[in-house]
């Protein structure tokens, strides 16, 4: 009897889960499907499944490919230049924190966890007066900067909790040996803490990828902007949802293969992080 | 340990790239230069890529550059640069004279007439009459319309044959007054047994420029859409008030879309899907649909009112003070956008029609749907813009959209916030 | 030997130092600088257009505030969507969490599919939404005809109540699988001799819920608060692509308030005393989650 409704109970589990499950990926694949769909079945024969499947859209995105490949080389630049800055300055930072205490770094810290908690908004409009001054909206450094400020306290936080988990003999044993504080932390600790690094380069890479509102407000142009504001401006001028489809189907592509390739270092990391933090 | 080398290696590369890219564009060949920004839909559309080919082939020591712009967001950093005497583009194309004002008034851009003398080498019997005017700002040419448009219903015929709203010769009847437009919307919506409507009688735009809707009625009923004060909409007499109830009646029984309160595009997609028999907006949608609805099975036919004109706007271009190529814009607006491939082509694929007379004329006598309501067009007029146009837009929109689907809001007290809201702006 | 400790942990502190000047220049520069920027312009009339300078107003700004029709109906809106979307992330992340805990095998798949939705840009799974809730040729009210619902058919965007639901829902869709990650590593990190001390106990089911995983978790409680809250009051994307405020402000948020006076009427000195407002807003709900989570934890 007992042994009944434990299966019972996971078949209503499994049932639960597969709900859930489909419902989260189905806006997905229908943007897929979608994108497999000549313009008059989309909006005259509404269907999950394309009846008949055609390469139109992808044709013509690629077609008019100097255009949207310009956004996809923006959102590329953008994402991995604020990405690969993060990694660097929140393995010094992180280190740092961690290992080389010094008077008012508490505080620092402290003001890092501020950081994490202030709402864009407040500081997006000097940002934006300032770029102004500095000649850096529509600039690629003007995005990459400011974008930084959204991923780097989360990652310096995830470093911190992994550099201090690390025994301090490894340190020791280094200095004895002639390192200076540079070299232990290169040659020695960073490759130790690969793993907070990788869950730095996907949590940054995935945010950064699909940041909207500092686009949004620092690239008026679309020479410079990435993706994730580009279409949503074409949205409303080219009403051609299946190009459109195709377009979103190709840039949410590199997220997900991101994601699913570290899926278990990336949960496991960013939960140990953020319990820490 | 290799990884994060080859990671970093790559890191320098894409800083590389950020950094080059920005020199890159300052190297320069000795050529005269002329930037032209415009937004995007008007560069596919006024087909400017073409005209500054041919502008360059024409001019071999002009180096030409296109700037796409996103959005009016960019138009205030203009403001600033132009005001302390820098600036990046020579030619600069707005969506509608809504910032034109702006400039104007702090003197920022050229009159194309006193200080460019535009019109001596082109003169003014080129444009089509009236079109000229949607660039006057107070009086004064400050602006200069690229194409113009116009507002009118779009209309589904092959819905209104079904619905028994056709002639003996199979051409839909007129719509004369707003009751015949709430008449026909109510027989051409079709709903299924359980009450859903599958197929709405009409659209009409309340999403984007209420401004332009409620001032067509107003042109289209009275001529004159404002009050002796020259700013107030006629919307306080009978006739307006009928029609805005005759809107809420519409839109609280399902015979008009509700889907342009949030997405601009609503209206114009339902009516390209074969969904909605009539939209009333600018009266270019119907090509949009000839792929989907064919072109046999569509028509034009002009705003409903006594007057019988219509509201005509245009995509206009200024030329800011601040600019050192003032010439070559000039140049370029007469030999590129007034030429016959801009000009012809925008009209005969987009809908946007043309401003040179000569090229006018020969698309119309092209195109048999334009000549439809061609009497409507020759009596087009053209708003007044407040110089606090984006905040009356705003609250237009909500006045609406709160008041068509409240049956408790009158017609009398929409028009009383409306009157409100005009009192509130900076004209 | 005295002499070479104390010289070597003064080097490094100058390490220290060094190793965190990149990052406090940053943080310096595009935090704190602006955010007293902000406090400054926040007591200014600036319209960056049209002004050349800035002009001291007092506390102005914030009075004209709470007579701003749109302001306040913005406020209203931000306050009920944190206060909504907060119990259902809680709630669907912790149940999917728990699903997950119980079914340990075989779940890559299920993983998989409720945490990708982290990942993609919500801006343009906003998109998605919009053409799949549209009035006439939206699927769904397509897919509710052809099974014979159609009286459910709806105006889902253009509708004002439903409007609000779809911000919340595509919202809490975007965000659930991270929360549901955080409670599935809490849950992970509770001992497993205290689920068998239960089990010998004799508690099952909601039992076992309520006095062994629900105490446990208080820390990772506090940890999903904070993050909820914040998402909740810092909304901007969802509204902005899908209804853009619309239809009649019945979805304008804060964020998109501040984001419309700053840059599209350029009222600087409004946008910022609203954006303080908010950020005000932000540190009192983050204290509140703090102090019931300590509360609880105890």
């Amino acid at each position: 009897m007992p042994m009944k409704q434990k299966n019972s109970t996971k078949i209503l589990v499994t049932a639960a889960l597969l709900v859930v499950s489909l419902i989260c990926i189905f806006p997905i694949f229908f943007c897929i499907f979608t994108s497999f769909k000549e313009s008059t079945e989309i909006i005259k024969e509404i269907t999950f499944f394309p009846k008949k499947w055609s390469s139109v859209n992808y044709d013509y995105v690629f077609a008019r490919g100097a255009k949207y490949l310009k956004y996809y080389l923006n959102t590329i630049i953008i994402t991995l230049s604020s990405v690969l800055i993060t990694m660097i300055l929140s393995a010094l930072s992180g280190y740092a924190f961690a290992r080389l205490p010094f008077k008012g770094s508490s505080t620092l810290l402290g003001t890092v966890l501020f950081i994490l908690a202030f709402p864009l908004a407040a500081i997006l409009i000097p940002i934006y007066m300032m770029e102004y001054d500095l000649k850096l909206l529509n600039t690629y450094i003007g995005i990459i900067l400011p974008n930084l400020l959204c991923i780097l306290p989360f990652s310096i936080f995830i470093m911190r909790g992994a550099f201090i988990d690390m025994p301090k003999e490894l340190e020791d044993s280094a200095e004895i040996d002639g390192c200076t504080v540079p070299q232990t932390w290169w040659y020695i600790m960073l490759p130790l803490a690969r793993n907070a690094l990788v869950i730095v380069l996907v949590s940054g890479f995935y945010n950064v990828w699909g940041e909207y509102t500092i686009a949004k407000t620092l690239a008026t142009k679309d020479a410079i902007m990435p993706i994730s504001v580009a279409l949503t401006l074409l949205k409303s001028e080219d009403w051609n949802y299946g190009v459109l489809a195709a377009a979103i189907t190709l840039s949410i592509i590199p997220p997900i293969v991101v994601f699913s390739i570290f899926q278990d270092k990336l949960v496991e990391g960013m939960s140990a992080g953020a319990v820490k933090g | 340990m290799k990884k994060i080398t080859a990671v970093f290696l790559i890191a320098c590369l894409v800083l590389a790239t950020v950094f080059a890219g920005g020199s890159s564009e300052a190297a320069s060949s000795g050529k005269r230069k002329l930037t032209i920004a415009a937004e995007s839909w008007e560069i596919n559309k006024i087909f400017l890529e073409q005209a500054i080919e041919s502008f360059k082939t024409a001019h071999p020591d002009v180096d030409v550059e296109l700037v796409t712009l996103a959005d009016q967001t960019v138009l205030g950093n203009y403001i600033l640069d132009w005001s302390k005497g820098n600036t990046e583009v020579d030619l600069v194309f707005l969506d509608g004279g809504v910032y034109s004002s702006e400039y104007a008034a702090k003197g920022l851009i050229y009159d194309f007439e006193k200080d460019l003398n535009f019109f001596k080498d082109f003169p003014k019997t080129n444009f089509q009459p009236g079109t000229l005017d949607t660039g006057l700002i107070k009086g004064t040419q400050f602006c200069l319309p690229a194409i113009y448009e116009v507002y009118a219903i779009s209309i589904n015929k092959k819905m209104f044959k079904e619905a028994g709203l056709v002639d003996a010769k199979g051409e839909p009847l007129p719509i004369k007054t707003w009751d015949d437009f709430y008449d026909f919307a109510e027989k051409l919506t079709k709903k299924d047994a359980m009450g859903t409507v599958t197929q709405v009688g009409g659209s009409v735009q309340f999403g984007n420029n209420l401004n332009g809707i409620l001032g067509c009625a107003c042109i289209a009923e009275f001529g004159n859409p404002y009050e002796a004060d020259g700013v107030t909409f006629k919307v306080n007499n009978p006739q307006m008030k009928r029609m805005i109830e005759l809107w809420q009646k519409g839109i609280q029984n399902g015979y008009l879309s509700q889907a342009t309160f949030v997405d601009n595009a609503g209206g114009r997609n339902g009516f390209k899907a074969g969904q909605i028999a009539m939209c009333y907006e600018a009266a270019g949608r119907w090509m949009e649909a000839l792929q989907t609805v064919g072109a046999e099975n569509l028509a034009l036919m002009a705003v409903p009112g006594k007057d019988g004109g219509t509201y005509c706007f245009g995509c206009q271009m200024v030329i800011p003070k601040a600019s050192k190529s003032a010439d070559l814009a000039c140049q370029f607006i007469k030999e590129g956008v007034y030429g016959e491939y801009s000009q012809t082509h925008a009209f005969t694929e987009y809908g946007k029609m043309a401003v040179i007379s000569k090229y006018f004329k020969k698309a119309l006598d092209e195109t048999p749907l334009w000549k439809s309501i061609e009497t409507s067009m020759n009596k087009a007029r053209i708003l007044y813009t407040y110089e606090e146009s984006q905040k009356f837009l705003t609250g237009l929109d909500t006045i609406f959209q709160k008041g068509l689907v409240d049956p408790k809001t009158s017609a009398d007290l929409i028009v009383n916030q409306i009157l409100d809201l005009t009192a509130s702006v900076r004209k | 030997m005295q002499e070479t400790i104390s010289s070597r942990r003064k080097a490094r502190e100058r390490w220290g130092r060094l190793f965190l000047l990149p990052t406090c220049v940053i943080l310096f520069v595009f935090v704190i600088y602006p955010i007293g920027y902000t406090l400054v312009l926040s007591l200014c009339d600036y319209n960056f257009a049209f002004d050349y300078h800035m002009k001291f107003a007092g506390f102005g700004n914030f009075v004209k505030m709470f007579r701003d029709p749109v302001y306040l109906t913005s406020l209203a809106n931000t306050m009920f969507f944190t206060l909504v979307m907060f119990i259902f992330l809680v709630v669907f992340s912790l149940s999917l969490a728990l699903l997950l805990f119980y079914k340990k095998k075989h779940s890559w798949f299920f993983r998989t599919a409720i945490f990708v939705p982290i990942v993609v840009p919500a801006s343009l799974i906003c998109i998605l939404f919009s053409f799949m809730l549209a009035d006439n040729f939206g699927i769904i009210n397509k897919f509710l005809m052809s099974i014979g619902l159609s009286s459910w058919t709806h105006n889902w965007l253009t509708d004002a109540t439903s409007a609000k639901w779809w911000v919340m829902i595509v919202s809490v869709w975007g965000k659930m699988g991270f929360c549901t990650i955080l409670f599935l590593s809490g849950l992970q990190n509770i001992p497993s001799d205290l689920f068998e001390a239960a089990e010998i106990d004799g508690a099952v089911g909601w039992k076992k819920l309520i006095y062994v995983i629900i105490p446990n978790l208080a820390e990772t409680f506090v940890v999903v608060g904070i993050w909820a809250i914040l998402q909740c009051l810092k909304l901007f994307v969802t509204p902005n692509v899908l209804t853009k405020g619309g239809p009649a402000n019945a979805t304008k948020v804060l964020y998109q308030y501040i984001y419309d006076t700053a840059f599209q009427n350029f009222d600087m000195g409004y946008a910022s005393a609203q954006a303080i407002i908010l950020t005000v807003l932000v540190m009192i709900f983050s204290f509140l989650n703090m102090k019931i989570g300590k509360k609880e934890g105890e």
